[in-house]
């Protein structure tokens, strides 16, 4: 009995295997002259009647919804023509979902991706993603690519081809307490030098019972009201923590190339085995545990360890002074002071920088440099594919590059378009004023370059950062820990080559 | 003597209950914690961290458990336009009852077969079926998901429940239990006439109880809380598909504004609770069929 | 009269002996369950040995080349693998080595107190096995903030500065409390009711004889209990040997990962996005589930001499009682 339900099984699943990855789109077969599906009026311009695409995008939260209005924007303008409808799934969920969807269901996968333009390479490996170029000409959609902060278009130029169109790009930023620095006599750091004089100065006037503070506190103190920091506990300035996300997914990396590191190299292995890496993570080590050597005599952070979000309650509190944060929540820390120092200035007692120049000593052009992470739309190869859907794709990317505008830009999305973040509606935004101008110029931030083995690079770098910050491993020097990981990094490359 | 033994007792019972108070006190604690926890402001959290309840009453807040019902603003299509928690507890629901409600019948049925039908090769056969218990399912999970497919069970609420149909352990468990019933009121049954069908149905089942209940609420809770496995199969279908387990997940996963700890705490809770009114029930059950079978013997 | 039952009778007999019947019995009473087996864990299983002897393209699940014992090859002898996968093949080992005992002593010690009845034991039962019920997840969650570095409940009430998840050794410690905390629920049911079920007379036996409590558990107790005993042993070990969800939960933060993950949680890191390792990562799953068969033999040898063992000593107090 067990047997014979067995054969059949057996023999369905091989006539499966057999035929499971035909019938999609090859990526090769684009032909200039084909018009496949496409209705073309009198004037020769394509016609959309009611093309429905779907989009999975890896934005939650507020971001989703601040995208979904954008994208309601769209549909408005392009009624009975194009509709998008969007799925947001978390970061965390989205691999696992296009793993099973693509692989058993590709008649529900999504027309579009809106993901971490890094990812492209490996999509594009399994046979996920068409190239993009060739459907704008199609279209006639403009497209000019010089428009495009290079690294944000590079991460998605695979083989010359273009996978992707890139959106935006974000990073973390750091959050400073205006209030405390004026008060107690500091300017507004630029640079790591400044920062330290500070973060070094603070801890010896609370020693000295000098240092003013105020925020949240459970004394019976108010809010507002200013007092002294306790001589008890040591100040410690900035604080950062290895379990914190903005640590692993960007301040690292960015201390890397801020000293000069390379990432990944030309054959699309990882490089960040290197001096200038192990310069950078030494210098956010000593942020917590200083040492003789150390730039820093007094640490910017006490050790949190494996805790996360960990500037959060002592800049409340005044207990710090600046914090990390993603830029996407800056409009709530603004609702937070507004609402903690609401008789005194409210959100006015905080500003933002982006972290340009701020895990460097050195002063040179890859010092102003910021890792960040970019959003790209891109196209995934269907079941069966539609001309008229490849083009209507591209009118969506169009919009979006160039449409999403001031909302988008105020959760730190900064435009992937050059002229956009350099127009005057753009500049003339409050909130520029206020605070997206300090969080740089696109142009300032550098992505992952595109490569295949993006997981294990991504992986085994953030295992090295971790380690670094962590105070088991103190006995070891930087650059051991760098080569041990890059070591592990390289075999699974290998393994799988 | 007799009093001796009496006072003794009394001794025991004594000892026991505070032993058993105080392990009771620590098994619950953390739960407790966790539950004044989702009421509790995140400024609480971190300025009071060591106070186990909330530290006055402004500190109580609702926030997480509105987040987590009103949650409207991530979905724009008017038809879809809240978390459906409801279709979630309906569908874990549908997914645990029918699971192991199916598998403790087929189950049994085995059992009985195991212990009362002496068929040739019986104990190798079972053998081999503990045998496999020590091989890792995570060598399956791909190719039952390939499996699922190919019985059109992915994104259906079947594919959630028949992998688990062609588990060992209950059948294990069950035999266990059913071992411990004496072979003679069977082969009694037997010499009366009663057809293997009657002597399962009418004696072994009602003996057997105790072991049931156990094997059928360890089904419900590992089907109710099963996340992985739901994310592969309803994960990626419509939202109104998901289990409560996984929908919850979700909702805790992408809230990650710092705030988050009342509402994580908060979905935690909910996802504590449907499972929690489930085991008030099958909790008084389990003692009386545990007693049941007891008295029997 | 007499002679139609005798008839009967013995119709019935040899209709319940005859072999067609009897298969047909059997078939009925196994056959939905050797359908179920089949299907949901023959089937998938046997693909996954299938995979163990292939190559993937990393495109689809699809094996796209059979590569004989390559993978397992590569297990052994490729370094990173072999270190990474043996690593956590130790580490499951030692921790289940510590946890396994504690998860059968615990809850038998607790089953035993709760078998004294005393006054409000159903409700300490109904408390024991409650966080057992829950989602990991959810109990996972709850550990992980109660125990945070600087603003957890447990460092603040204690005045510790101890970093739980982020030293190796404290976050096995927390695994481990979280294993006992949330895991012993099963095996305290099935012990409870397994002293439930003891013979009532046998105690009162050993009480007229004059026995002790330490020799009447000895005597009595567990040999009355060792079914479930076994069962108990078998597949906390067994599941334990998978250990993966409490690791994922609590430790995948700890900055030594080589020391933390479990052998199903490197598994399970090859299984996550390009199929490329899938052909090792079944290999690494069969050499596992080799292990565990290996040792839960040890562990049916063991205890089947121990029932042995038993055997004399009922027969030596019956012999006693006879005197």
């Amino acid at each position: 009995m067990e047997k014979k339900k067995l054969i059949p099984l057996l023999a369905l699943a091989a006539v499966l295997s057999s035929c499971g990855p035909t019938g999609t789109t090859t990526e090769s077969s684009f032909d200039p002259l084909d018009e496949g599906d496409l209705v073309r009026d009198e004037a020769g311009n394509i016609v959309y009647d009611g093309v429905e695409l779907k989009m999975w995008s890896v934005t939650t939260g507020d971001d989703a919804s601040t995208q979904d209005a954008i994208i309601a924007g769209f549909n408005d303008l392009y009624e009975g023509q194009i509709h998008v409808t969007t799925t947001h799934t978390s970061r965390y969920d989205l691999e696992t979902l296009l793993n099973t969807t693509m692989q058993f269901d590709r008649p529900n996968a999504p027309d579009l991706l809106f993901n971490h333009g890094s990812r492209a390479a490996e999509y594009r490996e399994r046979g996920w993603l068409l190239p993009v170029e060739n459907y704008f000409g199609k279209a006639e959609t403009p497209l000019d690519k010089d428009d495009f902060v290079p690294s944000l278009l590079n991460a998605v130029t695979l083989d010359g081809s273009l996978y992707g169109l890139p959106m935006d790009v974000h990073s973390a930023m750091v959050v400073m307490r205006v209030d405390i620095l004026e008060k107690n006599g500091y300017e507004i750091p630029t640079n790591y030098e400044e920062l330290v004089a500070i973060c070094d100065d603070a801890p010896k006037k609370a020693a000295n019972n000098q240092l003013w503070i105020r925020g949240e506190n459970s004394e019976g103190y108010a809010a507002d009201e200013w007092r002294l920091a306790s001589t008890a506990s040591p100040y410690a300035a900035f604080p950062i923590s290895y379990g914190d996300m903005w640590v692993h997914e960007f301040v690292g990396y960015t201390a890397a190339v801020q000293n000069g590191a390379t990432l990944v190299d030309e054959e699309g292995m990882p490089a960040w085995n290197s001096d200038e890496t192990a310069k950078g993570l030494q210098l956010l080590r000593d942020w917590i545990f200083p040492s003789a050597t150390s730039y820093n005599k007094s640490a910017l952070s006490l050790d949190y360890g494996s805790s996360y979000d960990v500037g959060n309650a002592p800049l409340l509190a005044g207990t710090a002074m600046f914090k990390l944060q993603g830029p996407w929540a800056y409009m709530n820390e603004m609702a937070d002071f507004d609402r903690l120092l609401r008789n005194d200035g409210g959100a006015d007692n905080i500003t933002t920088r982006s972290l340009s120049g701020l895990f460097t000593r050195d002063d040179s052009e890859a010092s102003s440099l910021i890792k960040g992470e970019g959003h790209a739309i891109m196209m995934m190869a269907p079941e069966k594919f539609s001309l008229t859907k490849a083009c209507a794709a591209t009118v969506f990317m169009d919009y979006m590059a160039y449409y999403s505008g001031i909302e988008w830009a105020k959760r730190g999305h900064l435009p992937a378009a050059i002229s956009v973040s350099n127009s005057s509606a753009f500049k003339a935004d409050p909130a520029y004023e206020e605070y997206i101008q300090y969080w740089g110029q696109p142009e300032d931030y550098v992505v992952v370059p595109p490569t295949v083995n993006y997981t294990y690079i991504d992986t085994y770098f953030k295992n090295a950062l971790q380690q670094t910050l962590s105070s088991s491993y103190q006995n070891q020097t930087v650059k051991a820990i760098l080569e041990d990981q890059y070591e592990d990094c390289v075999s699974y490359i290998e393994l799988y080559a | 003597m007799k009093n001796g033994l009496f006072r003794g007792k009394r001794a025991a019972k004594a000892l026991a209950f505070v032993a058993l108070l105080l392990v009771s006190a620590l098994m619950l604690l953390p739960i407790v914690w966790g539950v004044f926890g989702s009421f509790r402001d995140y400024n609480d959290f971190s300025l009071y961290p060591g106070s186990f309840f909330p530290s006055d009453f402004d500190a109580f807040t609702l926030d997480g458990y509105i987040a987590l019902f009103s949650k409207t603003e991530y979905i724009p299509n008017a038809a879809n336009d809240w978390y459906p928690i409801w279709n979630w507890l309906l569908n874990s629901l549908i997914v645990s009852l029918r699971g192991s409600l199916l598998y403790l019948l087929v189950a049994s049925l085995a059992a009985y077969a195991f212990v009362f039908l002496d068929f040739k090769y019986s104990d190798k056969i079972f053998v081999f079926l503990i045998a496999t218990m020590t091989i890792p399912g995570v060598i399956s999970t791909a190719p039952q998901l390939l499996n699922m497919n190919l019985l059109g069970f992915y994104k259906n609420l079947m594919g959630l429940i028949a992998p688990s149909m062609g588990g060992v352990y209950g059948v294990f468990l069950i035999r266990q239990f059913f071992l411990g019933i004496p072979k003679d009121l069977i082969e009694n049954a037997r010499m009366d006439g009663a057809s293997n069908f009657k002597i399962y149905w009418k004696i072994v089942l009602p003996l057997g109880k105790s072991a049931l209940f156990v094997q059928g609420l360890f089904g419900f809770m590992g089907a109710w809380n099963d996340v992985q496995w739901a994310q592969l199969i309803v994960g990626s279908a419509d939202r109104s598909l998901w289990t409560l387990a996984y929908g919850l997940k979700v909702i805790s996963d992408n809230s990650e504004a710092y705030e988050s700890i009342t509402l994580s705490l908060a979905s935690a809770v909910i996802a504590m609770i449907p499972i929690f009114i489930v085991y008030l029930v099958a909790q008084r059950s389990i003692i009386e069929g545990v007693a049941h079978a007891g008295v029997k013997r | 009269m007499k002679e139609v039952t005798l008839r009967e009778f013995a119709t019935r007999e040899e209709r319940r002996k005859s072999s067609l019947f009897k298969a047909f019995s059997v078939g009925g009473f196994l056959g939905p369950y050797a359908i179920c087996f089949a299907l949901f864990f023959v089937f998938p299983l046997v693909f996954g040995v299938v995979m163990a002897l292939c190559s993937f393209d990393g495109k689809t699940m699809f094996p796209s080349e059979f590569v004989g014992f390559a993978n397992f090859e590569a297990v052994f002898t490729n370094p990173v693998l072999a270190k990474d996968f043996w690593g956590s093949v130790w580490n499951t080992l030692r921790f289940a080595l510590i946890i396994v005992p504690l998860s059968i002593l615990l809850p038998l010690g607790l089953a035993l107190l709760i078998n004294i009845k005393p006054p409000g034991y159903k409700f300490f039962r109904a408390c024991i096995y409650l966080p057992g019920i829950f989602p990991l997840t959810a109990t996972g969650l709850i550990l992980l903030k109660m125990f945070d570095y600087h603003y957890g409940f447990f460092n603040a009430f204690f005045g510790l500065t101890l970093d739980w998840f982020g030293e190796t050794w404290s976050a096995w410690l927390l695994i481990g409390y979280f294993c006992l905390w949330c895991g012993i629920g099963g095996n305290f049911i099935i012990l409870c009711a397994g002293l439930e079920n003891v013979d009532k007379s046998l105690y009162e036996a050993a009480d007229v004889d004059g026995c002790g409590a330490f020799s009447r558990f000895l005597h009595v107790t567990l040999p009355g209990i060792k079914d479930q005993l076994f069962l108990c042993l078998f597949t906390t070990f067994i599941g334990y040997m998978n250990l993966y969800g409490q690791v994922y939960i609590l430790a995948s933060n700890t900055p030594d990962q080589d020391a933390m993950k479990s052998a199903i949680y490197r598994i399970q890191d090859m299984l996550l996005g390009s199929s490329k390792g899938y052909g090792y990562a079944a290999a690494m799953g069969i050499c596992l589930g080799i292990i565990i068969i290996f040792i839960s033999v040890i562990e049916l040898i063991v205890t089947k001499e121990r029932k042995g063992g038993h055997a004399h000593e009922e027969r030596f107090v019956s012999w006693q009682k006879s005197r």
